[in-house]
């Protein structure tokens, strides 16, 4: 097991590394920030000044170097567009995304593993039209659009809830929804297949052979088989919520990072990007190193065969 | 577009939802009671709320709430007193304010002349690196001449320093010196009729009214700055209270705004013009005809009226918006619309077909204008293509080596000054970034430096009047139309907003 880690921990370092280098350059090509930054109205000499005083008028190579330094020394350096610590702005923004993703996660596993047994355990049944729909319209309902619906018809409509914001508590509410909904609907799908492999399996028989109760069946022996694959989809759904965050964000006016994101890509604030992004990254990859070590936890199968 | 899903719900969607839960429909009202809080979406987070260091628009609108300029212009636009009451040109480059006695910032501290000479001071130093350099660069210095009276000196004679001082904050110098630069960023304090609250990073900045303010006190005891990035948001934050007052709105929302009780829409045609740069270094748009054929061949009302529904701009043919000062109340002559005369003109300068022309925009220029503009030109026979490129790379393409430029560019451009000086000199002057491939001459350039540098306004009107009269004779550039700024509020909120985008939120008022 020791080996193993070492060499996903590794592995992992490689990704970041190679994450950052493609973020820096590419961020890069796209043109000069100082430009964008300024007031149309300045003078080529005040925007060579300002691209100096940034250290932005140094060799690329030499910007790179001193970025990687910088992050060694978790030092992520000061946005461009608002003249603080990068650091800063990400710690003040980080709680609301952690709050929504893993929010829209609850609600996601609440909503989509029961949806996904009843799918599977009732298949046959006519009814079943209906989680089909809604896993459906999960599963292909742009958020963009699915969260101004929201707000039309929670907000506008009914006034149940606030249209945009994080001020109050149920804030969250929508933006919740609006978030978990796709991931509610790979849950179900996912775990209806899985129930559906396992239904099938000898030792299924065997215990409606020897009469155990359906739903002590379903509780004790489906159930728990049916984890396994949803545990790596929770990780991988994890870092999938993170990303989707940036549009339900900017929708929900949500002060997470997902909207810092979107508008420091906008204003080519790039110390900014990169220290989202190196974020972004780094939760990502220990999210999957995390789903490796749990599911050896669950399936000893896995950690004998994978630590040997 | 992500607005798009919100037109077409339809009254049926409400008339279904309120019916299904009528129990409901009384809690979306808006308070009854008298107005506490002011609340104000904006698009994005203020860059900065120290005056000096940034000036987005939403900055703009936040700590100019909490700081007084030196001078300030009514809503017509014209210069009034603030915290200077009196000017008196001392000499062809200096000039001596008097400051008001009785304004003090919101730690108590009086506001004397030594602060205004510091506010000028620290503007134009280039260690401080503030965005306004460059709008301040005619300013050779300041220094206290008295406990009430500041002396500016320029560097040459300069006919647009008092409109300069309208955009120039004052910030209490011992407080700056005392906590720092950084500090003062996250903690401002003015001397404006609100004081700084909070500043909750992606969501909000708060303030509460001064009640020590010098002049007209606002009607709200508290004002919350909110940001709300996207604009079909923004508009359900109005419709459900939340907000009161938002900002920058596209024309198609803004009518549905319209139809709703309870709201309504106000918009300024602001200083910012909408046109077309020509690259009269390419060939064949060397050729004045060719010039004229594009200049006649876009329908300026057609764009307005059908794709800004008449909302979001007003058609001009000149530069220079009629509130500026040098805005020529005589326009020469420009070429009308005419497609038939530009068939005729590309037909004689290219008998043998389509004249090829490649054309570039980049958001937020309304991309509808441009293509529209396009298909205009194709049906006068340019061959002409449209590219929209990323703010960064336009930018870089726009403004570098003509060779490499499009045939047109599509631009809004504004000095947000209030003076012909602002936009003839970004588009045209010698040097200027923007001004590349004009077809400028060293004539054009004699009455741009005129213009600047003569105190008499009768002179400088001549200069900006001759200007224009080159603008329209040679067509390096085809104005299209202003840009209008659209507001939406509550219908019990008054607010008139002005051609340099200004929101001050002492001069709104609310009705029940």
């Amino acid at each position: 097991m020791g080996a193993f880690i070492l060499k996903r921990l590794f592995q992992a370092f490689i990704a970041v590394f190679g994450v950052l280098t493609f973020v820096f350059f590419l961020q890069r090509l796209t043109g000069d920030p100082v430009a964008l930054l300024a007031p149309v109205n300045t003078t080529a000499e005040d925007l060579e000044r300002i691209r100096h005083s940034l250290g932005l008028d140094r060799p690329l190579i030499v910007q790179y170097l001193d970025f990687l330094w910088g992050v060694v020394r978790l030092d992520l350096g000061r946005s461009l567009a608002q003249s603080i610590p990068v650091s800063d702005l990400i710690w003040s923004r980080l709680p609301y995304t952690l709050w929504l993703a893993v929010s829209s996660l609850v609600f996601a596993l609440v909503l989509g593993v029961p949806l996904g047994v009843i799918m599977a355990v009732w298949r046959r049944h006519k009814l079943m039209a209906i989680p089909s729909t809604i896993v459906l319209a999960g599963q292909s309902l742009p958020t963009f659009w699915s969260g101004i619906m929201f707000i039309l018809i929670f907000a506008v409509g009914l006034g149940w809830l606030p249209s945009s914001g994080a001020r109050t508590p149920n804030s969250v509410i929508l933006p919740m929804v609006a978030l978990g909904l796709f991931s509610m609907a790979t849950f179900a799908r996912v775990m209806r297949t899985a129930m559906i492999d396992e239904l099938s399996k000898d030792y299924i028989r065997t215990a409606r052979a020897k009469g155990v109760p359906k739903n002590a069946m379903i509780a004790r022996h489906l159930m728990r088989n049916s984890l396994i694959p949803l545990i790596t989809m929770l990780a991988l759904e994890l870092a999938n919520l993170l990303a989707g965050a940036a549009v339900v964000e900017t929708v929900f006016a949500w002060p997470g990072l997902g909207q810092l994101a979107v508008q420091s890509i906008g204003a080519r604030d790039f110390p900014v990007v990169q220290g989202v992004v190196l974020l972004g990254a780094v939760t990502a990859i220990s999210l999957n190193f995390l789903a490796d070590v749990l599911y050896g936890a669950v399936d000893p199968r896995i950690r004998v065969g994978r630590g040997g | 577009m992500i607005a798009n899903p919100v037109i077409p719900r339809g009254r049926w969607l409400r008339a279904a939802l309120l019916s299904s839960v009528i129990a409901f429909a009384g809690l979306s009202g808006h308070a009854a009671l008298a107005k506490e809080t002011i609340v104000i979406d904006l698009v994005d987070e203020p860059q900065s709320l120290d005056p000096h260091l940034h000036a987005n628009n939403s900055a703009l609108y936040t700590y100019g709430n909490m700081f007084d300029n030196l001078l300030t212009r009514d809503n017509a636009g014209k210069i009034i007193p603030n915290i200077a009451t009196k000017w008196s040109q001392l000499s062809d480059t200096e000039i001596e304010f008097t400051i008001r006695d009785d304004v003090t910032f919101h730690d108590g501290s009086p506001l004397t002349a030594e602060d205004v000479a510091f506010s000028i001071q620290r503007i134009i130093d280039p260690a401080y690196g503030s965005d306004w350099i460059s709008t301040f660069a005619a300013i050779a210095g300041a220094e206290a001449t008295g406990p009430n009276t500041v002396k500016v000196t320029t560097k040459t004679v300069y006919p647009l320093t008092l409109g300069m001082m309208t955009k120039l904050p004052v910030v209490p110098k011992a407080v700056v010196e005392k906590v720092g630069d950084e500090a003062f960023n996250l903690s401002p304090v003015g001397s404006g009729p609100y004081k700084f609250v909070a500043w909750n990073r992606g969501v909000s900045v708060d303030m509460a009214a001064y009640d020590g303010y010098w002049g007209e006190k606002p009607e709200f005891p508290k004002a919350e700055f909110r940001i709300v990035p996207d604009a079909a948001t923004r508009v359900a934050d109005l419709q459900t209270g939340a907000a009161d007052l938002i900002v920058t709105l596209t024309p198609d929302l803004a009518v549905q705004i319209q139809a709703e009780p309870g709201l309504k829409v106000e918009t300024v045609a602001t200083e910012r013009m909408a046109y077309l740069k020509l690259n009269l270094e390419a060939k064949p748009f060397d050729d004045i005809r060719v010039r004229e054929a594009i200049a006649s061949a876009i329908d300026r009302e057609g764009l307005v009226q059908g794709l800004l529904l008449g909302i979001g701009g007003v058609e001009s043919e000149q530069l220079i918006a009629p509130s500026s000062f040098g805005s020529d109340p005589n326009p020469p002559a420009f070429p009308a619309y005419d497609p038939d005369h530009a068939r005729e003109l590309v037909k004689e300068v290219s008998p043998d077909g389509p004249i090829p022309m490649t054309l570039v925009n980049r958001p937020p220029y309304s991309q509808s204008v441009a293509e529209a503009v396009q298909q205009m030109l194709i049906d006068v026979g340019f061959d002409a293509t449209l590219e929209v490129k990323e703010g960064g790379t336009w930018y870089q393409q726009v403004t570098g080596d003509p060779a490499q430029h499009p045939d047109g560019y599509f631009i809004n451009m504004s000095c947000s000054c209030g003076d012909a000086d602002g936009l003839f000199t970004l588009v045209f002057g010698k040097g200027a970034n923007f001004a590349k491939a004009t077809g400028a001459t060293d004539e054009t350039e004699a009455l741009l430096v005129k213009g600047r540098t003569t105190l008499d306004e009768g002179e400088r009107m001549e200069a900006y009047e001759a200007m224009a009269d080159w603008v329209a004779e040679t067509l390096p550039i085809i104005p299209m139309y202003q840009v209008s700024q659209i507001y939406a509020m509550n219908e019990k909120l008054s607010f008139t907003p002005t051609p340099n985008e200004t929101m001050f939120i002492n001069r709104m008022a609310w009705s029940e």
